[in-house]
């Protein structure tokens, strides 16, 4: 079996150093993309170079504390986000992942980010890890951390959290949790948690929530400002790079150049006719999607669930308690809705919906995701009748281009749009009766 | 003004033309290995068949999983595409203006659209990923048994008890009826396509369901011409659902009346 | 050829037709409720303590045709579910005057979401259920079961005190006495129940008013004793994996010269398992109980416990083969897979891999594979 299409760590090094000469070269997108492969490429240098920096490396799943890793010198590599940069880079990297997991007996019904780690990791091109870290949101598939961890002989340590974490008992618990991470940490690395530095960090966390929502209420603007090609660019920032002064600068100059756009009169599109939300994930296993999307039906994705916070997302309650205040962060933060009850999810995306303007909703239909298989009916009718927005679903794999044809997307994008431009909520919303 | 709907379906490839409200003509053939051409051809059949030139035809819509390739091919001055569901959507209403529901049956796909009461798409849903809901388990269906599919459905009405099919994939279905028919006794053909029918019609009722209970469902496509499943359909509606003539030439008959609409908004001059 | 059993005719008369059965219309022309419960981590003492009938959501013997459930839930989430789902729709469960779930995996935690969204019931509730298994989760899950008390108080307009609870604890724990003598039973050479017969037992536990389960099983295993019932088939097996409720599934599997002699079922061995503690505080005795008390299963994050208990039961039942079944789309069951075989393998226990469809008869291909199988146990057997 060919093991040359997967990616490995160096491959992906190269992959974005030539990105970023690329998009240098490129009329018409925007300054922010420089930063926001910057942000990514340091991201997967700091895990190349842990070995020989003498620092550590913890493979993980979402909802982590990533703050305590980085007060810590812990460099995390987010499992999911490695399928979404092989994306990037290398397209053919996934499915030939997928085939080598195949051949482990890993069926194909189960997560594609966790199919795409076991895959790379068979194959010997994942990258180093000293141990697994895994949290109970947000879903079941992190029990592939145990079992990968149990099969190459690397320790693991699940953070467990309650469904209903509301109640003080949830939280006490929840906050315990982190502890223990602690104990952990301290047992695998020989370093104590220097909890002053870890109030830094946490701070500088806090810092990047406050400039995603301000980012937020600028992407609301109609135009939209946002371009495609920056448009995870929060998501980005929190989550492989929380805590650290290059997420804040990144994130102010992304700040920056959006309000310069709003000034200017600068937006995505010329002409902005739809307005785009994504009730799962952005199509990852297609970076293309949404520029094309742009292009042929000047259909401009603003927001999506996945960088969604719940509430008002004041996670900084007391800042001499960064574990209280990171427990706390947890049940608010994005990426976090898929581990709560569907209709909590469609009350928050209809909020969303309303505040960003929104058209017409896509709802990515993963196969291998069963948290989204059924609740993505209940997301689309409560769009529908809170704030008359339609859904497509899509059925796609969250990495895997191969699962369903460009074709097939195109055409249901076809019906979709042109369905959308006829309807009376639509009308009414743009005012064209 | 004559216009003619050209739809390059995975199967076949239908062209309608249409002046006003008269259909004048319409043709089928199978489409190939270039789209280019069947949609060509198709158009000089429906030429032939109606006594028109080429140059009668004013403008011209094209629609399908095919379509793109074609727009240069076929020679009409104006030619636009319209998406798969407005085209079904479309025709659906111009046979049937109360239909509120139109359930399209293809070779390889199927769709459930809720239409507004002026004939817009709503909603819209296409199968899931597996070919079960469509017309693909009829072919395969038809070369197992050796049973030409446009016999099938007559023959399926006289099941006396018809076989369930337990699966819900195309693959393991073909397996499973393999094993009806080297049984001891066999099952008798009706009987399995009786089942067959059965399954499809359950797979497509959870699209029509998705859209809402229908006052008045519509059935169309190549499908739709199997009385056995249009009955099974019919079954879970609990009443006759609504099935034009000729129910493969929906689509391209809607994307005929776009054709029109364009040549009256005075957009067919490029 | 052995006689029928009179006590497990009963239970199957009294739990049909499934789901709105003879014994759930008797309880409920009394005027008393009936409360749907899906996986193993819902306490039913409590729900009996409060007068209620638990009754396991579930489907059964015959195969449920997806007519509409997937307007709800999309094709790929787990045939059971899917299953429930489309009862639920068809007006099966209709009987049902509450539904209370655990969220033990995403599908039957959406199964319930759906539930909740489109077909509210006048009581709806939900716990959560602990991956791991130790006293920090036992904490979180007791504090969970308090809660959950205090609600169905609210619902009922009336306390549940320590005292009925204690009372249901003796109840149940008599029935998993009972069953846990008819699993040893099936250690025996001859078993004197098929594997079929067994899961009827398993399901009517969570289907009849416990007390009455009880005094059925009684005189099951009073005739079992009486009779000198055997059941003569070439090889012994196990199954494992998603839990089955279709006992016909089971006995097509058995009609291969083979009888099913132990499982790994949340439905069967696990609810025959071991005893809630009356020394200990209720409360905290059953929240014991259901995070530590029965072997590991499947959502427990560190399965070593899991497979260790597979191999083990293997043994003690010394089964010749395990058939590992999986409802299509379970992602624990799909994250065992390697291990599972890999260490079944060491242990020298034949392992079958099948894909199911949850309640549906058992494929051509399935049985194909099954039979091939079998004339490999005999190969090894000579």
């Amino acid at each position: 079996m060919s093991n040359d299409k997967m990616l490995s760590i160096d491959e992906i090094l190269a992959g974005l150093k030539k990105a970023t000469e690329g998009v240098k070269k490129q009329p018409g997108l925007m300054k922010s993309i420089v930063g926001y492969l910057d942000v990514v490429s340091t991201y997967v240098e700091r895990i190349a170079t842990a070995k020989e920096e003498g620092k550590w490396v913890a493979s993980h799943g979402t909802q982590q504390p990533l703050e305590i890793l980085e007060a810590m010198d812990v460099r995390g590599v987010f499992n999911e986000f490695w399928g979404v940069v092989s994306d990037i880079v290398r397209l053919e990297s996934v499915p030939e992942a997928m085939s080598v997991s195949a051949s482990t007996g890993t069926p194909g019904e189960v997560c594609s980010f966790f199919r795409n780690m076991d895959g790379l990791m068979h194959a010997g091109k994942w990258p180093r890890s000293d141990f697994f870290l895994y949290a109970t949101s947000c879903c079941d598939n992190v029990k592939a951390f145990h079992t990968l961890g149990r099969r190459y002989g690397i320790p693991s340590f699940g953070l467990e959290r309650s469904y209903f974490p509301y109640t003080d008992h949830a939280m006490e618990h929840w906050k315990n949790e982190y502890k223990r991470l602690i104990v952990f940490l301290e047992e695998q690395t020989g370093k104590k948690l220097d909890y002053d530095r870890l109030k830094e960090v946490v701070a500088r966390s806090y810092r990047l929530t406050e400039l995603h929502l301000e980012i937020d209420k600028l992407v609301s603007h109609v135009p939209c400002p946002l371009s495609p090609e920056c448009f995870s660019g929060t998501l980005v920032a929190i989550r492989l790079l929380p805590g650290t002064q290059k997420g804040i600068d990144f994130l102010t100059g992304l700040r920056d150049e959006l309000k310069e756009r709003i000034d200017k009169g600068v937006s995505a599109v010329k002409d902005e006719r739809f307005r785009v939300m994504w009730t799962s994930f952005t199509p990852f296993f297609d970076p293309t999607l949404m520029g094309f999307m742009q292009q042929k039906y000047g259909a401009v994705s603003v927001c999506d669930m996945l960088s969604h916070w719940r509430g008002d997302a004041k996670w900084m309650l007391d800042p001499d308690d960064p574990l209280g205040n990171l427990a706390y962060r947890t049940v608010l933060a994005p990426g976090n809705c898929q581990y709560s009850s569907g209709v909590d999810v469609a009350a928050n995306l209809s909020d969303k919906a309303r505040r960003f303007k929104v058209d017409g909703a896509i709802f990515n239909n993963n196969f291998g995701c069963k948290t989204g298989a059924a609740y993505g009916p209940i997301i689309k009718d409560e769009l529908m009748c809170e704030v008359s927005v339609p859904t497509l679903t899509l059925n796609c794999d969250v990495l895997d281009h191969t699962f369903v044809s460009r074709a097939e997307i195109e055409s249901q994008m076809d019906s979709f749009f042109e369905m959308l431009e006829t309807s009376k909520a639509y009308k009414e919303r743009r005012n064209l009766q | 003004m004559a216009v003619v709907g050209i739809d390059l379906g995975s199967q076949n490839t239908k062209a309608v033309i249409l002046e006003g409200d008269e259909i004048l003509g319409g043709a089928s053939l199978e489409t190939g290995e270039s789209a280019e051409t069947e949609a060509r051809m198709a158009v000089q059949e429906a030429l032939r068949q109606t006594g028109l030139k080429r140059e009668d035809l004013k403008a011209a819509v094209a629609t399908g999983p095919l379509s793109v390739p074609v727009t240069k091919a076929v020679n009409i001055a104006a030619l636009k595409q319209r998406s798969a569901a407005s085209c079904i959507a479309t025709g659906a209403y111009f046979r049937f203006p109360q239909a509120r529901t139109v359930l399209y049956v293809g070779a390889d796909s199927s769709m459930a659209i809720r239409l507004s009461g002026d004939g817009q798409v709503e909603d819209s849903v296409k199968n899931e990923r597996c070919a079960v809901s469509s017309g693909a388990l009829l072919d395969i269906v038809s070369r197992m048994l050796e049973i030409p599919v446009a016999e099938m459905g007559a023959m399926s009405l006289q099941a006396t008890a018809p076989q369930t099919l337990s699966s819900r994939c195309v693959v393991f279905a073909e397996g499973e009826i393999l094993s009806f028919i080297h049984k001891n006794p066999p099952v008798p053909v009706p009987d399995v396509l009786a089942g067959v029918n059965q399954c499809i019609a359950d797979g497509l009722w959870g699209m029509v369901q998705r859209m809402g209970v229908p006052s008045e469902l519509l059935i169309c496509g190549g499908v739709a011409r199997n009385v056995g499943i249009v009955k099974a359909i019919e079954a879970h509606l609990g009443k006759p659902a609504l099935v034009p003539k000729q129910p493969q030439y929906v689509r391209a008959l809607g994307a005929a009346v776009f054709a029109r609409q364009m040549e009256r908004e005075g957009r067919a001059s490029c | 050829m052995n006689t029928p059993l009179k006590a497990l005719d009963e239970m199957i008369r009294l739990t049909s037709p499934f789901p709105e059965s003879v014994s759930v219309k008797d309880w409920k022309a009394t005027g008393r409720k009936v409360i749907g419960w899906f996986n193993p981590y819902i306490p039913e003492e409590i729900i009996h303590a409060a007068g209620m009938l638990p009754f396991e959501v579930t489907g059964n013997n015959e195969p449920v045709e997806m007519q509409g459930a997937e307007a709800h839930m999309h094709s790929n989430c787990c045939s059971k579910i899917r299953t429930c789902w489309q009862m639920q729709l068809d007006g099966k469960y209709k009987f049902l005057d509450g539904l209370v779930s655990c969220s033990m995996c995403d599908q039957d935690m959406r199964l319930f979401e759906v539930w909740a969204y489109y077909k509210k019931l006048p009581y709806m509730d939900s716990l959560y259920a602990p991956r791991k298994r130790d006293e920090v989760a036992i904490k979180l899950y007791l504090a969970d079961l308090e809660d959950f008390r205090s609600r169905l108080s609210q619902y009922l307009i009336c306390r549940i005190p320590d005292e009925h609870i204690a009372n249901s604890i003796q109840v149940y724990n008599r029935g998993r006495e009972l069953m846990h003598q008819l699993y040893e039973l099936r250690k025996r050479d001859r078993p004197p129940v098929a594997g079929a017969e067994a899961l009827e037992v398993s399901k009517a536990a969570a289907r009849l008013p416990r007390e009455r389960f009880n005094e059925l099983l009684e005189q099951l295993l009073d005739e079992i004793q009486r009779s000198g019932r055997e059941i003569k088939k070439a090889k012994r097996l196990m199954i494992i994996g998603s839990d089955l409720h279709n006992a016909n599934q089971m006995a097509a599997l058995e009609t291969l010269d083979a009888v099913v002699v132990v499982d790994e079922m949340d439905i069967g061995i696990r609810r025959a398992w071991g005893q809630v503690d009356t020394q200990l505080p209720p409360m905290e005795a059953l929240a014991r109980y259901y995070v530590m008390g029965r072997p590991v299963d499947k959502h427990t994050w560190n399965s070593d416990g899991r497979l260790e208990f597979i191999g083990d039961m293997a043994e003690q039942y010394k089964v010749d083969g395990i058939l590992s079944e999986i409802v299509r789309f379970c992602t624990y069951d799909g994250w065992d897979k390697f291990d599972l075989k890999k260490q079944m393998e060491q242990r020298g226990i034949p392992i079958l891999e099948i894909d199911l469809e949850y309640g549906h008869p058992a494929g051509a291909q399935v049985k194909i594979r099954a039979e091939a199988f079998m004339e490999m146990l005999e190969s090894r057997a000579s």
